[in-house]
């Protein structure tokens, strides 16, 4: 029985639009479930990735940058995030290229680790990690 | 007079240009469909992010977050959208004389002035003008738009968090149609909340882990949809020109095909009578 409503929405556009029995979300926190008749809650998301399961079939997405889970009121969830990618999306051999030149990059950086560059780089190694896990899947 | 042979290879060098002019309009017209697709699929996104801002601005004391705070505008930072390529139009050239035009009118009311471009023509046009800029990015296309925004947004944010700048606007061409553009310049932070209209669930969420830590979350994912938004009508808004331009230079072409062809015709026609006079009267004479 499908019960909660799910939407993942991205800048490049809405990417999941379906009714769902159960999402798994990659809070800041740590992954936390969602079932129906969760009480509202807004969680910042994490790197990483999120599953979500319709009777017996689960998918699986990665999600990239900064995010929030809304569960809002009549079982609607929400996830607003920069990037996703399905296992379809991911070239494992780019995205493992991806990632050793942003490690590579992180090692030899110099300069503000605090500042805008050293965030973006480790946005980007994170993100070809978690994409790297989802190929794994 | 032109000889015969100058005037066709006058007419097979337009044609030429015009077949570059016309192939461009139709790259244009593609691109332009393309980033006009992405203002579209972005839409979504940027929506609920609003609400969700409303929303928060409404439940906490929002004011408390440093990317609101406002601060005597001392240090203003411009970020200024151009393109990497020309024959648009005066696409660049309109949004960077606005852009000296706001230098000059604000001189006095700042401290300080700085720039950041986006886009290769904005840096050349700045740098003839021995106009400092302070920060360079690469051009925008459909493609980068969105790592664009990224960079942009995380630079400026570092900036006005760490206090270097007080103020920082976009300017940039806002898409009206192909053949029109508008310039628009926009306050990028302090982040000013949209106004929240409605509360939708009369409950208050469960914040995980902090009111304070989801917005900062939220914020910057917002200030980055509104510059990608503004990327995308950037793009969309130098297709248009460039389509609108190439428009013009193929119906100009046409234009100069025509007279050339006509003065061609004449230029033949001249010759033909010059030789038949030439005959008519080389026979007259030998029939003495």
């Amino acid at each position: 029985m499908a019960s909660l409503h799910l939407e993942v929405v991205t800048p490049r556009g809405v990417v999941v639009n379906k009714d769902i029995d159960e999402v798994t979300v990659p809070g800041t926190l740590g992954d936390f479930g969602i079932l129906a008749g969760h009480i509202p809650v807004l969680s910042a998301l994490r790197t990483g990735l999120m599953s979500y399961r319709s009777g017996n079939a689960v998918e699986h997405l990665a999600l990239g940058g900064s995010g929030y889970a809304e569960v809002g009121a009549h079982d609607r969830v929400m996830v607003l995030t920069d990037e996703s990618a399905t296992s379809d999306d991911v070239d494992t051999d780019a995205v493992r290229a991806e990632l050793e030149e942003a490690e590579s990059e992180l090692q030899h950086f110099e300069g503000d680790p605090q500042g805008a560059d050293y965030t973006l780089l480790r946005q980007r190694a994170d993100w070809a990690r978690a994409r790297l896990d989802l190929a794994g899947k | 007079m032109p000889s015969l042979k100058d005037i066709r290879r006058r007419i097979t060098s337009v044609k030429n240009t015009q077949k570059i002019t016309r192939a461009m309009k139709l790259v244009a017209a593609a691109k332009l469909r393309r980033a006009q697709a992405n203002i579209l699929q972005a839409r979504p996104y940027a929506q609920e992010l609003h609400e969700m801002i409303a929303e928060l601005a409404l439940r906490t004391e929002a004011d408390d977050h440093p990317l609101l705070e406002v601060r005597e505008p001392q240090r203003v930072m411009i970020v200024i959208l151009t393109s990497d390529r020309g024959l648009c139009g005066a696409f660049n050239t309109n949004v960077l004389r606005r852009a000296q035009a706001y230098l000059a009118d604000n001189k006095d009311a700042h401290d300080e002035i700085q720039l950041s471009v986006v886009g290769r023509k904005g840096r050349e046009y700045l740098e003839y003008r021995d106009i400092e800029i302070k920060q360079y990015f690469a051009g925008l296309d459909v493609g980068n738009a969105l790592e664009r925004s990224k960079e942009i947004s995380a630079k400026v944010t570092e900036g006005f968090l760490g206090e270097d700048l007080d103020k920082v606007y976009l300017l940039y061409n806002e898409f009206k149609s192909a053949m029109s553009q508008k310039i628009t310049i926009e306050q990028l932070l302090p982040i000013v909340p949209a106004e929240g209209s409605k509360i939708q669930a009369a409950v208050d969420f469960e914040y995980e882990p902090t009111k304070e830590q989801i917005l900062d979350q939220i914020l910057p994912m917002y200030l980055q949809v509104e510059i990608y938004r503004a990327s995308l009508e950037s793009t969309a808004s130098e297709y248009g020109a460039r389509m609108t331009a190439m428009e013009n230079a193929t119906s100009s072409a046409n234009d100069m095909i025509d007279s050339l062809t006509l003065e061609y015709n004449k230029a033949r026609q001249t010759a033909i009578t010059k030789e038949l006079l030439e005959i008519v009267s080389g026979a007259e004479a030998l029939k003495g």
